[in-house]
């Protein structure tokens, strides 16, 4: 149940994004990731999922190497991500996007289906239960056949995180969950995501801004700056640790 | 007064869905009624549905430009009729050998050319197809191949016909009527098969590579493997087609299919509708009966005699702009929204 | 030659550049710009005819930029790319439906003469339009090397939400690189004609070579559309000499070099490399 990132690094042209940069989660755990802009957590996170190769550095989930797997084959793994800029299918409906979280999770047999005999009818069935189901733990199941390209911009965050999580993962990735959302917004995703771990328990890496939903719900921060760690502890500890506050967290008389 | 004609529309379509069972019968039966010539149009439309469709996935479904589509047709029936030559006419097995290798020529060297243009996005790859459709004509005419291809005279086979053993039975049962019957099988079962994998997996999978393929790799598709089978698919379709259309016409040459035609292949789905199977319906229909309805539009506004292609082009351009609304859509989509338009005002009346 | 397909190379990226718009109907506009020219020479000295012309592609450009461009989805480059290939329909059939499809001859504006240099001919047709592609150059790079307008045009293109906060009017910067190369077209519709007879097809195998040379080049610079031009047209050249290919295979060699560089360069030679992993 643990990714541990040991010393990854990466730089585009003459910028080193990330330098050297550890991370290991806690299996079930809630990891919060937090820091300046620029510091590099996008990048780590897109470092993890494939999109991007690090130029160095060793990167494993349960003992698997993650550097030798591409993308498509994360969620195999049990390792999904849902995106800050949200990255949905726009001429699909919400049931149909869903339904694409499921690709490589359910059965899939491209002759039964080319003939829609029973045994695809069944998968269908199957899939279209499973996206109802997410749909409801999120409470979008109103919108289900809606085309996401018209829903406002809170339920289309909640699409992306059902799209995550239909496939039941091992490993959730959340980019920045809360950014553009508003103060009702940022409670009901406090609320949702208690409900992910009671319900679902999976290990998380929270990639946020909103540092005090960081606070409330993860176990353990790191926090980067500039591509480099510069700490890692328990909500407690970075607190009070006086490199974040010099860095990112600032004085108590300037919040 | 646009509202009627909404909801003639779906009428029409509705008929088509529910009495689907009941037209198919009037379809077998329609070449007693109507001439050969016609006959022989509606044929050819059936093969063009075939070779849309291929095109139809690559660009509707996948987002993948390609304006090469023709140059695979041009292969598939080349291939074909290259294994035809001073074969005997009529005899089945040989006719459907020869076409399913004019497919597979077409995949192969679709799947070769799909594989270094993966990496390519948008307006690079539609040059690089568009460089396959102006080479392979050239290639085809030219001296190295004419052994095979009889360069620039072309290649005459001799078209499908009533076999003799059927003739003993039906005398008058003249060899587009043949055609016709023989062609419908392949079109028909092809036309189903895709309808049925493009609206599970696999048509997902193409649809969200086409929206965002950043998302479909991290949700687990294969985008490259994906992209590869969109090609050979659509090559494997229009080879099939061409190869088809070699035997109801007998004849063939390096321009049979151009550049300007792939060009037309796209503007026709465009307007009949991108992404769905209607929409090749519907394009293939405009394709073949594009002189008819230059008339019909001669005749509607004085002095717009083949202007037609440019109001198709004005169509393309109004439903680019209106895509979004359109879901990308076309006139294929038209007709599925005012259908439902129907069955929901329906409902309001009688309830 | 070479120098005529890296002018309409150019352009193409310029409305690329633009507008992000890869605009297929270009060869049909330059076409339309010509013919233009050609109704409006029967009335008036020629270098009048094609000053005017000149001002009149402008307006068309702008215009079609106005009518259609504007209100395409800035963030679907795909349907406009289709919208172009409906504009060439558009454009070619009316054109071909107005005029007519017999051939019409253009004389050159430089007139037939021919010089003579060290036992080649060249005719002064073909210096002129060497000339022209310079002065065509030298005219664009000084208009975005040094200037303010070709500043905000190439801010515009690079990120148009950034220039718009910058107080840059976006769309009016859309237009004008649009009005830009209607005119570029035009030119070089104009030197074409006398070259290859004026017919409602007549761009089309220039603009095979053109969208390769700026494709080669890379759709971001126009250096590189200009260097791809001319680099498509040196090679079309050299290997219809060389006999085993000869001059039917000569197309052949310009395209599967074009497929060859797009291969390896997915997004041509002179443009940023970014490589995907999926």
């Amino acid at each position: 149940m643990s990714l541990v990132c040991s010393e990854l690094s990466i730089r585009f042209g003459g910028l080193v994004a990330l330098n050297s940069v550890s991370l290991e989660l806690k299996p079930g755990m809630m990891t919060g990731l937090i820091g300046p802009n620029g510091a590099g957590k996008t990048t780590l996170l897109n470092c993890i999922s494939r999109l991007y190769a690090p130029s160095s550095g060793t990167m494993t989930f349960n003992g698997a190497d993650l550097l030798k797997r591409k993308s498509h084959e994360l969620t195999q793994m049990g390792i999904t991500r849902t995106f800050q800029h949200l990255e949905l299918f726009e001429s699909m409906t919400v049931l149909e996007n869903l339904i694409v979280g499921l690709h490589s999770n359910a059965r899939r047999n491209y002759i039964t289906a080319a003939f829609n005999t029973a045994q695809s009818e069944d998968n269908e069935d199957e899939l279209l239960g499973r996206a109802e189901d997410i749909s409801e733990f999120l409470n979008i199941d109103r919108y289900m056949h809606y085309p996401v390209s018209i829903l406002p911009f809170g339920i289309r965050r909640y699409v992306d995180l059902g799209r995550a999580l239909i496939s039941k993962p091992k490993l959730l990735l959340l980019d920045e969950p809360a950014s553009g959302m508003s103060q009702n917004g940022v409670a009901d995703l406090r609320a949702i995501i208690n409900k992910i771990r009671e319900e679902m328990p999976t290990t998380i890496l929270l990639v946020e801004h909103n540092v005090n939903l960081v606070m409330e719900l993860c176990e353990y921060i790191s926090v980067l700056e500039f591509g480099k760690n510069i700490a890692f502890g328990t909500p407690l500890e970075i607190r009070n640790d006086k490199k974040v506050i010099d860095s990112y967290l600032g004085e108590k008389e300037d919040r | 007064m646009f509202y009627f004609f909404q909801l003639f529309y779906g009428a029409v379509f509705h008929l088509f869905k529910k009495f689907g069972i009941v037209l198919f019968p009037l379809l077998l039966a329609l070449p007693v009624f109507i001439s050969d010539f016609q006959i022989f149009k509606l044929t050819t439309a059936l093969v063009y549905i075939i070779i849309l469709l291929g095109l139809n996935i690559i660009f509707g479904y996948s987002g993948q430009y390609s304006i090469g589509h023709a140059a695979f047709a041009l292969m598939g029936a080349y291939t074909a009729a290259c294994l035809n030559i001073g074969s005997i006419h009529g005899i089945i097995l040989n006719g459907v050998f020869s076409v399913l290798m004019g497919g597979f020529a077409s995949l192969a060297v679709g799947v070769a050319f799909g594989i270094p243009c993966l990496r390519m996005e948008g307006p690079y790859l539609a040059l690089a197809t568009q460089s396959l459709a102006i080479v392979v004509p050239v290639i085809i005419r030219s001296r190295y191949l004419e052994p095979f291809t009889k360069g620039s005279a072309g290649i005459n086979i001799h078209p499908l016909s009533s076999p003799a053993w059927f003739l003993q039975h039906f005398p008058h049962f003249s060899d587009e009527k043949w055609q016709f019957y023989i062609v419908l099988i392949p079109t028909v079962v092809i036309v189903l098969i895709l309808k049925n994998l493009l609206a599970t997996q696999l048509g997902r999978a193409f649809i969200a590579i086409r929206d965002n393929p950043t998302a479909a790799a991290t949700l687990g598709i294969h985008v490259r493997k994906y992209k590869i089978i969109a090609f050979g698919l659509s090559s494997f379709l229009a080879g099939l087609g061409g190869a088809i259309l070699v035997f109801l016409t007998g004849y063939l040459r390096y321009d049979s299919y151009t550049f300007i035609d792939s060009i037309t292949y796209l503007i026709v789905i465009v307007v009949g509708g991108l992404a769905s199977i209607e929409g090749c319906i519907v394009g293939s229909l405009v394709l073949v009966y594009q002189s008819n309805i230059n008339n019909l539009i001669g005749k509607c506004i004085p002095g717009a005699q083949d202007l037609h292609w440019a109001i198709f082009g004005s169509f393309v351009i109004i439903i680019m702009l209106f895509s979004e609304k359109l879901n990308h859509g076309g006139l294929g989509y038209l007709l599925k929204k005012y259908h439902r338009k129907l069955l929901y005002d329906i409902q309001g009346v009688l309830l | 030659m070479g120098g005529l397909y890296g002018l309409v190379a150019m352009s193409i990226v310029f409305t690329y550049r633009s507008t992000y718009v890869l605009n297929f109907a270009q060869g049909e506009m330059a076409m339309l710009g010509t013919y233009i020219y050609w109704t409006i020479s029967q009335f008036i000295p020629i270098w009048f005819a094609i000053f005017l012309t000149l001002i009149l592609s402008f307006f068309m450009g702008t215009l079609l930029e106005r009518l259609l461009l504007r209100r395409l989805d800035k963030n679907n480059p795909s349907s406009s790319l289709v919208l172009t290939i409906g504009l060439l329909m558009v454009i070619n059939s009316t054109v071909q439906w107005w005029y007519g499809p017999i051939q019409k001859s253009v004389p050159s504006p430089f007139g037939s003469g021919v010089i003579r240099l060290a036992s080649y001919n060249f005719s002064l047709h073909a210096i002129g339009t060497i000339l022209m592609v310079l002065l065509a150059v030298a005219i664009l790079i000084i208009l975005f090397k040094f200037t303010q307008l070709g500043l905000a045009l190439r801010a515009t293109a690079e990120n148009w939400r950034a220039a718009q906060l910058m107080g840059i009017p976006v769309d009016s910067m859309l237009n004008l690189g649009w009005a830009i190369s209607a005119v570029l077209g035009t030119v070089a519709g104009i030197l074409v004609a006398p070259i290859l007879v004026l017919v409602p097809s007549m761009m089309q195998p220039v603009m095979m070579y053109a969208y390769s040379g700026a494709v080669i080049g890379g759709l971001e610079s126009p250096v590189g559309a200009l260097a791809g031009g001319i680099l498509i047209g040196v090679v079309e050249n050299l290997a219809g000499t060389w006999s085993p290919i000869g001059s039917d295979l000569k197309i052949v060699i310009a395209f599967a070099l074009t497929f060859v560089v797009l291969s390896i360069f997915p997004n041509g030679l002179f443009a940023k490399r970014e490589a995907r992993l999926y």
